[in-house]
């Protein structure tokens, strides 16, 4: 998926009044304007020989020097909280030998060509997308896709830096070197600030292969370095979309369908007309815009307004088990089969089938728009996980070039997918609103238009079905997934073609790790009219959650201890085999092990990282066959490669940790004659201070580049969970979330 | 609907509204005085996102009405630095890199100085108790019950 060969990053620095330097950078847009290869060896040359394409090069910035000696790394990826506008930046200030200390962020405009994450190349389709990648923060991409061409960045506008004081001290650049944004000359005992010299390196020619530190020489990356946003994180300071205000703004709240695809066909605005400051309402694709002059009028008017619908999805969530179970019952399309047996029924002796429901995002910050459009522009501030797809979005339905829209991203109060729409819902409306508003507007969110929102995790049914080898092993394994497509439409086929296989059904069901001689996958995708999205680690959460309780059934079944059977069928995958014995040795388990306490593990491998989740917990019987169940302490333990900031490591897994908890114990959305039930924390619960266990987590030492961890943590809690009171119950809960179980008290 | 006139006190300086008396104090506090710190999560008494204190009392702002906070005094998040406590609270959280998205943490800093107020040295049943209400989707409950702990043992002066 990663081509980084593809890509051929030019860097052109310019100076800046005051006397500092700009570095931007520009893709190579097509093939005609690629350098031929006496041009390439231009690049290297020493002569500054003007370049022919300069006129095709746009000036975005993004890392800046100051004459003040200051360095501001200008990030493409979205900080939804997982410390992107601190892990960049230390990528780039580690190769440039910044001094931390006055290294800031900046977040960059909308713009794929330029800032588009180097992970979403396409193999082609795309145009000049295929060599920038999408801009979107997504699949725990942000450091490993920006690692090599930030270290590189940084890594030349050192070497210009360096140029440039040779140049001015008169030394041969060998016998320079470069410390905490100074170049010092030892001998003749000089100190050249990057600020002083910035102006005379931005006329230097970038290099095109900048030598790169070897690990060991690393000073930044490694280091628990505080986050760059956390000041402004911890005194409200901060402007989050929901903040943002601009001069006459309105607010504006909708009336969505009550059924997904209902369409409006009548209203009444009744009494809202006496809401101080109700100022109107207008029909727009997605429902009725209610506008007013803040949130409370908003909210008040639309209580008062009635509205009518016709048609839309009347599923109840009740029915899809029978449904998701009757499709299982046929053959899949198959995407593993290792036997090459014949697609057809999964014929193992022991079969279970699984079910998992809907779920929301539930960010904490609701979703929001302020949207200023004037005619034949407009400019938009919103958090967005994919900024250059909204700003598309948002041109198209305003009939204007992509140009003509400013799209301003911000730091968003949570995303974990939902600001990542692949129907773009919000983005889209806020645009319909604008064209029949003729003032900037705030299209606002509350919790209940969130939660009722739709865009959730697919209901998705798995059946497994295994034979055991009569020898203590496994001698075939099928995983069947049933489950709701996520690529809505065409556009999005096309440009997530190669990524399909991030985001498809099969994930995690495919990749299941364990040596068995026979080991078949197939998958049906299921459409209705609920619309779905990915969610924090998407089909991970599920077919991890099957594959990891199933195995401990069948070791169960085999006689074996689950750690045993799983260190046996993982001889051959290294990195899972040290996760799984760092996990087991941090929570001093063996096969011997014999306490009053019930554990479970789980291992997972995705984002090109490893991970092991264990859960120690108290299980206690109660009377009429209930168990009360109390987590004690969940262990992970991890190989990401490179932990460029091994403390924001940490703190993700821990967030991946409380995310799954919220799921695997109570997360469901449901929905009865197409309407849904909840509607806000009080019957959508997430997990609470209370609720939240004891946690320790290893980041294994790796010289590997970095892999993702902002998913990473969430797969293997609800099996590690399921798992441990497995062995304390034998009995092997097959559908979350678990406290629908009457069977589990949990404390 | 008809206004009245509430005064009241935010951050030490006297306010006069003139609103619905049952205008959550929270739309009060971020459309009317631009005070946007407190932040909306739920609108009902569920998140804490929307924490201030009244007279000193941690208070869900969303479902306070104004007129509730005639003639009492309002701190929020804006003024929070200017005590001794709540500046070592937030040295804690940018210490600990306990904000993820930081949406939630107004709210949470909020609870933590009322908490630190009433109970110098709390376990962690009284934070369970006195953090509960106070949703962090982040989850960063293992960084904020650790920065409590610092804090009551004398850290981040
Ligand atoms: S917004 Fe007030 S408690 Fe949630
Ligand atoms: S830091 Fe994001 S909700 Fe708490």
């Amino acid at each position: 998926m990663k081509k980084t060969l593809l890509r051929r990053d030019f860097l052109r620095a310019t100076a800046i009044a005051g006397g500092g330097m700009l570095v931007a950078c520009k893709w190579d847009s097509d093939s005609s304007s690629r350098p031929t290869p006496a041009s390439s060896a231009r690049r290297n040359d020493e002569t500054p020989a003007a370049d022919p394409n300069a006129e095709r090069w746009t000036p975005n910035a993004f890392i800046r020097i100051s004459a003040d000696n200051f360095v501001t790394v200008i990030v493409g990826a979205a900080e939804i909280g997982q410390g992107t506008m601190t892990a960049v930046p230390m990528i780039v200030a580690e190769e440039l030998d910044a001094d931390w200390e006055r290294v800031s962020w900046e977040q960059s405009e909308a713009s794929a060509i330029t800032y588009g994450n180097p992970f979403w190349q396409s193999e082609g389709g795309l145009g000049d997308l295929d060599q920038a990648g999408l801009q979107i923060t997504a699949a725990s991409t942000t450091v490993r896709g920006y690692y090599d061409s930030q270290r590189r960045a940084g890594a030349a506008v050192r070497q210009m830096l360096l140029e440039a004081a040779s140049d001015q001290l008169n030394v041969p650049v060998e016998s320079l070197t470069t410390r905490n944004s100074f170049v010092i000359h030892t001998a003749s005992r000089s100190r050249l600030s990057y600020g002083s010299l910035a102006a005379a390196a931005a006329e230097k020619l970038p290099p095109l292969s900048p030598p790169l530190k070897d690990p060991s020489e690393f000073r930044l990356i490694g280091q628990r370095k505080q986050r760059l946003d956390a000041a402004e994180k911890s005194d409200g300071s901060l402007d989050y979309g929901f903040d943002f205000k601009i001069p006459n703004m309105v607010t504006v709240m909708v009336i969505r369908a009550p059924r997904f695809g209902a369409q409006l066909i009548g209203h009444k605005v009744g009494d809202a007309v006496d809401v101080d400051g109700f100022r109107g309402v207008h029909p727009i694709p997605s429902g009725l815009a209610v506008v007013a002059d803040d949130y409370w009028s908003a909210e008040q008017a639309r209580k008062l307004i009635t509205t009518e619908w016709i048609g839309g999805e009347e599923l109840s969530t009740a029915d899809l088990k029978d449904q998701f179970d009757t499709r299982n019952s046929l053959p899949g399309v198959p995407v593993r089969n290792d036997a090459l047996r014949l697609p057809g029924l999964p014929s193992g002796d022991i079969t279970e089938d699984y079910h998992f429901p809907y779920l929301a995002h539930a960010p904490m910050e609701p979703l929001n728009v302020t949207i200023d459009y004037r005619g034949s522009e407009c400019e938009i501030w919103c958090g967005s996980q994919w900024p250059d797809m909204d700003q598309l979005v948002a041109a198209t339905v305003l009939g204007l070039p992509p140009a003509a829209v400013k799209f301003n991203n911000l730091l968003s109060g949570g995303g974990f997918g939902r600001r990542a729409c692949l129907g773009f819902d919000y983005i889209q409306e806020a645009a319909h609103v604008a064209r029949v508003v003729g003032q900037p507007l705030k299209v606002v969110w509350t919790r209940e238009d969130d939660i009722r929102g739709g865009y959730y995790r697919p209901y998705t049914a798995c059946r497994l079905s295994a034979s055991l080898d009569g020898a203590g092993g496994i001698a075939s394994w099928s995983h069947r997934v049933a489950s709701q497509t996520l690529l809505v439409n065409p556009i999005v086929e096309t440009a997530l073609g190669q990524v399909t296989e991030e985001v498809q059904t099969s994930q995690g069901a495919k990749e299941m790790p364990y040596a068995i001689p026979d080991v078949y996958v197939d998958t049906h995708a299921i459409s209705n009219g609920v619309p779905t999205l990915w969610v924090r680690s998407v089909a991970n959460a599920t077919n991890v959650y099957a594959v990891e309780t199933f195995f401990d059934h069948l070791a169960k079944q085999a006689g074996r201890h689950p750690l045993s059977l799983r260190r046996e069928l993982l001889q051959e995958k290294p990195r899972h085999l040290a996760v799984l014995n760092a996990v087991a040795e941090m929570a001093n388990w063996t096969p011997e092990t014999n306490d009053s306490l019930f554990r479970g593990v789980a291992v997972f491998a995705s984002y090109e990282s490893v991970i092991a989740q264990l859960i120690e917990a108290d299980v206690e019987k109660q009377g009429e066959g209930k168990h009360k169940v109390s987590i004690r302490k969940v262990y992970s333990a991890v190989d990401c490669g490179t932990a460029v900031n091994p403390d924001l490591v940490e703190a993700q897994i821990e967030s991946g940790i409380v995310f799954a908890l919220s799921s695997i114990l109570f997360g469901e959305i449901e929905l009865e004659n197409g309407e849904v039930k909840q509607s806000n924390f009080h019957d959508y619960p997430v997990l609470r201070m209370y609720q939240s266990p004891a946690m320790e987590t290893r980041v294994l030492p790796s010289d590997h580049s970095p892999g993702g961890v902002g998913e990473l943590g969430v797969p293997c809690v609800g099996p590690a969970l399921a798992n441990a009171i497995y062995a304390a119950t034998e009995t092997l809960y097959t559908s979350l979330p678990l406290n629908r179980h009457a069977s589990l008290v949990f404390e | 609907m008809t206004k009245e006139t509430v005064v009241f006190t935010v951050n030490d300086r006297v306010e006069q509204t003139v609103v619905s008396p049952e205008k959550p104090l929270l739309w009060v506090l971020r459309d009317e005085l631009d005070l946007t710190g407190s932040k909306y999560g739920c609108g009902r008494a569920l998140c804490g996102a929307c924490t201030v204190h009244v007279d000193g009392q941690p208070t869900r702002a969303c479902v306070t009405p104004v007129k509730a906070v005639e003639g009492k005094r309002v701190t929020t998040i804006e003024a929070l630095s200017e005590t001794e406590l709540g500046a070592r609270v937030q040295r804690a959280w940018k210490s600990l890199n306990v904000p993820q998205c930081g949406y939630c943490q107004s709210g949470q800093i909020m609870a933590v100085v009322a908490l630190l107020r009433a109970i110098p040295k709390p376990t962690d049943q009284n934070i369970d108790e006195a953090l509960s209400g106070n949703i962090c989707r982040c989850g960063m409950y293992p960084r904020i019950r650790k920065a409590v702990h610092e804090l009551a043992a004398g850290g981040f002066a």
